[in-house]
């Protein structure tokens, strides 16, 4: 090719190593510019198929429903009202009072009127349909005890698919020591096995202490956005007022209006938002010993002696909380022989007010 | 530039239009397969330097295809295959090392129909110097440019309006834009194929002119339908057939006293 | 009735044809065909048009005249006592008439109306057979007066043509002056609406806040209607939508048209054009729940303040939503370039690339052109995606990270919901409309001019 070149018309003029770069060159143009060919087709298809994916997956937990297998005694008090064997009769019956009975019993520590309702409503309401039909298409189970599938409510189905919140899980590092069976309960550990959990709670209040910042910064730029117009809508009203045109009054009147009424709600969040802000930071920087775990940060449960407490305080060495479920036995449970669960999302969102307990809907 | 260019090389003295001309173009055994169908059939050849080669031929016969081998145009038909070899200057032009850009900067091409690009005038003529890179500066280019065109007898006409867009032009000034346009890049060849088939009688005769004058500095081979246009403009001739060379040899013999049947039937309007 | 009608007008236009055409064969059994002016298809057509088009007429007209002529009727059946006296009273007394004329409630009436709905159900009765008697009627003096004219000379082709142009023009007549309608009640409400509120503040206005009522007692507007931030927010959703889709479309175009062989071409486009299929609302929450989130989370964790609904979200999906328009479009144009261009460039060595950039593109551009316009008009006008990812708020801002809202958007907002209709809130989105709708008037009317252009170019 060399001495082709140096034969060619383009050899005379320019020299083969130069031309041989500009060939060069050229080609990886073109290669580059069918690259971009490719690259977007590829980017096109791409988002198709993560359009697609996205669907599929935020689709299919749709298509399924968590039941509770129950066995449960049905009693012809219950849910044959008539005594009658009859459809009629069997279809007035009260199919979910046998459940909850049999559910309650899982769960002998609740009492009380709320609590039991709050239980109550992690059952569908729907949940005694599948027995209802069971009984009534073969009565003959009456005065047995069948086997049964109800369906849990809406937020237990959510809970269940993950979509609530992420668990995590740690076995226990050292050899720990509850101080109760039930009620407010100290567990102390040999060593600090805690002292993670707490430097993670101290990082999570200066993280969220920064995005209430740095909301507040937005609202500011937001409010002074807004005020900026203000000498403006000023003037466009003075204008209005020395035209005499009442429309444009009106008009005027009504932007100065929004404009003051937007800056003093965006102050009011902004003074919530930083108020917050302070909280937090406060708490990070108080280096005292035990850190209080409230609804606005991760929920930490700890599962002992078969029994669970919620944690409401925590140092490296020793949490306090209550019992969930009552422990066995006070007994020192051995590493590997516990463990903490971590409920990654707050029970309470940010910027919510209100806690929502399960159930709460019904 | 270009005619300092030319002008280094030997003026063609009147016995160099003979035939005696060194071959500048080689082909041997070439065969075309477009997929299934054997368009060209152990094809050799070869075409003098500095000289008119007319093809000539019945409709279909294979002349087109053969122009196209030479400066692999036939690489853009995705179902065309060639076997055989062709050298230009003894480079055998299908080896793989041959850069086929660099090929074509060498033999330029004008076909059928003329096909100015939708640009200036000036633009068209500019558009390869542009992208192979000939010229340094603006004044560069534009003496390229006013070259190409007096070279093809167009500047006369177009000088004052080179801005103006090359598809204004007339037919048979838009075919001497395509001619100017490949003489631009100063090739060693330029292929016709059938340029004056879209043309009236004058533009037609003004085309064989200018190719007449284009023989002192370019190889040309040109295809054509027309058989006084051959022995008008060009100096050896090949005959064409079904896919294989029946006759080649200078014009005037293969007019005058062809040796095959077929040539001469088709010489004398027996077929085609 | 109708249906009986419309069989009748079939069945009489058929045995037209048929009389006409053996007329027709008649004369060139007896003359020779070659006497003949038309041949006997076209006798039988005219014969057949002569007939119907009678019918035809008749049928609107009795469309238009009919059910007000019976309507009247029963209405001056009411005694004075019950004669309604305003607009609502008419409709909901003519609706009682009307189901004792359906003998749908013949009880709990009041006699007056009784005896009203009996005439009214006569009427409607009478004014049936009048269309199917009058019609009838009127198609035999169509079909004799056109018997008569048949002859071997008569220019029946001539006849019959005339009827197929003026029937190809009334076609097209309704189709323009349902669009005029349009545009005309569109003007209507927007004029209604300058005249409570002023334009210059509605199209200059920086605020906008429809729903906002300050003081009761404030009359004409119940907010600010300053369409800036709405024409803005349009703008900045447009510009993004176009960054997406003009560089990605458009090199898919050139890929698909240009370097794909057969085989890919054939896979790539439908998955492209499924792109365009896909239903907007899909693309909208996509938008909203997985782009937002994924925005604004990438945004913090570049210490950047994301809104969680963003233009950005919304302005990217929709830019893959009118991929395909701009795809498809120059894919098109692309190879409409006559490949002759592309040899005389392969044919100076140009490489592909140096074709397509210096002589394919030039040679589409107007095509190109038109393709991005039309993509432009489908992204300014698409609202689900807006609505769901970009927010509602009339933010005035060019920061693709902050909320805004779109003409569409509001003038769904709007109208969704419970006003008075006259009221300037909802009068407003019918100017909001109207912009909208001139907007996309001038791009269309450029891309035409373009394309028309670019077809006097290559005949
Ligand atoms: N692109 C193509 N694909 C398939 N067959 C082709 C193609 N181009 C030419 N041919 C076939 O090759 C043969 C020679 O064609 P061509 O070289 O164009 O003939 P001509 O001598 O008329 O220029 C013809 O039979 C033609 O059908
Ligand atoms: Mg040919």
């Amino acid at each position: 090719m060399t001495e082709m070149t140096a034969v060619s018309g383009l050899g005379q003029r320019v020299d083969a190593d130069e031309a041989r770069a500009r060939v060069r060159k050229r080609y990886r143009a073109e290669a580059r510019f069918k690259a971009y060919g490719i690259g977007a087709i590829a980017f096109a298809a791409l988002f198709l198929v993560v359009l697609l994916a996205d669907i599929v997956t935020k689709a299919l937990p749709a298509f399924t429903v968590t039941h509770l297998v129950i066995e449960a005694p049905v009693t012809a008090e219950t849910v044959d009202p008539d005594g009658s064997r009859q459809a009629a009769s069997l279809a007035r019956g009260d199919y979910l009072k046998p459940l909850r009975e049999v559910y309650q019993g899982f769960f002998p520590e609740v009492s009380g009127r709320a609590p039991r309702r709050e239980l109550n409503g992690l059952l569908s309401s729907g949940a005694a349909d599948e027995l209802r039909a069971q009984v009534m298409a073969d009565p003959s189970l009456i005065g047995k005890t069948v086997k049964t599938r109800a369906l849990v409510s809406d937020d237990a189905d959510l809970y269940y698919k993950g979509v609530v919140t992420d668990v995590v899980e740690e076995p226990g590092e050292a050899v720990a020591t509850p101080s109760a069976t039930s009620g407010e309960v100290v567990v102390t550990t040999s060593t600090p096995a805690f002292a993670d959990d707490l430097a993670e709670i101290k990082a999570e209040l200066s993280e969220t202490a920064r995005k209430r910042r740095f909301e507040v910064d937005r609202i500011r730029t937001l409010r002074e956005g807004i005020l900026a117009d203000k000498p403006s809508a000023e003037l466009a009203l003075r204008e209005a007022q020395g035209g005499g045109d009442a429309t444009r009054i009106t008009v005027a009147q009504n932007v100065l209006a929004k404009i003051d009424s937007d800056a003093q709600s965006l102050q009011a969040q902004m003074e919530t938002l930083a108020g917050e802000a302070a909280d937090f930071e406060a708490r990070f920087k108080d280096s005292g010993g035990a850190e209080k775990l409230d609804e606005k940060l991760p929920s930490r449960l700890l599962a002992i002696n078969g029994g669970i407490v919620k944690i409401t305080s925590l140092a490296a060495d020793r949490v306090e909380g209550v019992t969930l479920t009552p422990l066995k036995s006070q007994d020192a449970a051995q590493p590997n022989a516990w463990k903490l669960l971590t409920y990654e999302t707050p029970e309470t969102p940010a910027g919510s007010a209100t806690s929502r307990s399960p159930g709460s809907r019904r | 530039m270009d005619a300092t260019a030319t002008a280094a090389r030997p003026k063609p003295t009147a016995s160099a239009t003979l035939p005696a001309n060194d071959p500048k173009i080689v082909a041997k055994d070439v065969n075309v397969y477009y997929a299934e169908k054997h368009a060209l059939k152990d094809v050799s050849l070869d075409i003098p330097e500095r000289a008119v080669m007319a093809f000539i031929g019945p409709s279909g016969c294979g002349k087109s295809t053969f122009l196209r081998c030479i400066n692999r145009m036939n690489d853009t038909i995705a179902s065309c295959r060639v076997v055989g070899s062709i050298k230009i200057d003894d480079q055998d032009i299908y080896d793989p090392s041959l850069d086929v850009v660099q090929l074509r900067a060498r033999v330029g091409m004008v076909f059928q129909k003329p096909n100015p690009f939708p640009k200036s005038i000036y633009e068209n003529i500019a558009y390869g110097p542009r992208i192979h890179g000939l010229a340094r500066s603006k004044a560069e280019l534009d003496e390229i440019v006013e070259q190409a065109l007096r070279k093809a007898s167009l500047w006369n006409e177009v000088k004052d309006r080179l801005q103006d867009t090359g598809t204004g032009l007339s037919g048979g000034q838009q075919q001497r834009l395509c001619i100017a346009r490949a003489i631009a890049v100063s090739p060693e060849v330029i292929l016709m194929d059938e340029p004056c088939s879209a043309l009236d009688p004058i533009a037609t005769a003004k085309i064989e002119e200018l190719i007449d004058e284009l023989r002192q500095n370019f190889t040309i081979v040109i295809v054509t339908h027309s058989m006084q246009q051959a022995a008008r403009v060009s100096q050896r001739t090949a005959f064409f057939h079904l896919g294989v060379i029946v006759e080649t040899g200078p014009t005037e013999r293969i007019f005058t006293s062809p040796n095959d049947k077929r040539t001469q039937d088709y010489i004398t309007g027996r077929f085609g | 009735m109708t249906l009986i009608y419309l069989l009748g007008l079939v069945l009489v236009a058929a045995g037209a044809y048929v009389v006409g055409r053996q007329k027709g064969v008649t004369f060139a059994m007896a003359g020779g065909a070659s006497r003949m002016h038309s041949l006997p298809s076209y006798h039988g057509a005219y014969l057949a048009v002569s007939a119907i088009a009678p019918m035809l007429l008749w049928f609107i007209l009795w469309l238009v005249l009919a059910h007000r002529v019976v309507e009247w009727a029963g209405m001056s059946a009411l005694p004075a006592d019950l004669a309604p006296a305003d607009g609502l009273a008419y409709a909901s007394r003519l609706r009682e008439i009307l189901l004792v004329a359906d003998g749908v409630q013949t009880n709990e009436v009041a006699p007056g109306v009784r005896a009203a709905g009996e005439t009214y159900a006569l009427w409607r009765g009478l004014s049936e057979w009048a269309l199917l008697i009058v019609g009838l009627g009127l198609a035999l003096i169509g079909f004799a007066w056109g018997a008569r004219q048949l002859e071997p000379q008569f220019r029946a082709r001539n006849g019959v043509e005339r009827f197929v142009k003026v029937l190809l023009i009334a076609c097209s007549a309704v189709a323009v002056l349902t669009t005029v309608g349009i545009v005309f009640s569109v003007l209507f409400e927007t004029l209604r609406f300058f005249a409570k509120y002023p334009w210059y503040d509605f199209l200059f206005g920086l605020q906008w806040s429809p729903q906002t009522a300050i003081r009761a007692d404030q009359v004409g507007a119940s907010g600010t209607f300053g369409a800036v931030p709405l024409f803005a927010g349009t703008t900045l959703i447009m510009l993004i939508a176009m960054s997406v889709a003009g560089p990605i479309g458009l090199f898919s175009a050139i890929y698909m048209a240009e370097y794909a062989s057969p085989r890919v071409r054939g896979v790539v486009k439908p998955v492209l054009e499924v792109l365009a299929g896909v239903p907007t609302v899909v693309f909208g929450f996509f938008a909203a729940l997985t782009v937002a989130p994924f925005i604004r989370s990438t945004g913090e964790a570049l210490g950047l303040n994301v809104a969680s609904e963003s233009a950005l979200a919304a302005g990217l999906v929709m830019g893959v939503m009118i991929i395909p328009f701009v795809s498809s479009l120059s894919d098109d144009v692309i190879n409409a370039v006559p490949q002759s261009l592309r040899d005389g460039s392969y044919g100076m060595g140009a490489t592909k690339s140096e074709t397509i950039k210096k002589v394919v593109l030039p040679a589409a551009l107007p095509g190109i052109v038109s393709a991005f316009m039309l993509a432009i008009s489908r992204a300014v006008g698409e609202t689900m995606i807006v609505v769901m990812a970009a927010g509602l708020a009339g933010n005035l801002t060019f920061n693709p990270l902050e909320a805004v809202t779109t003409v569409t958007v509001q003038i769904k907002t709007l109208l969704v919901g419970d006003q008075e209709f006259d009221s300037a809130k909802t009068l407003s989105a019918f100017a909001l409309g109207f912009v909208l709708f001139f907007f996309t008037l001038v791009l269309n009317f450029i891309a035409l001019r373009i394309v028309q252009r670019y077809r006097e170019q290559y005949d």
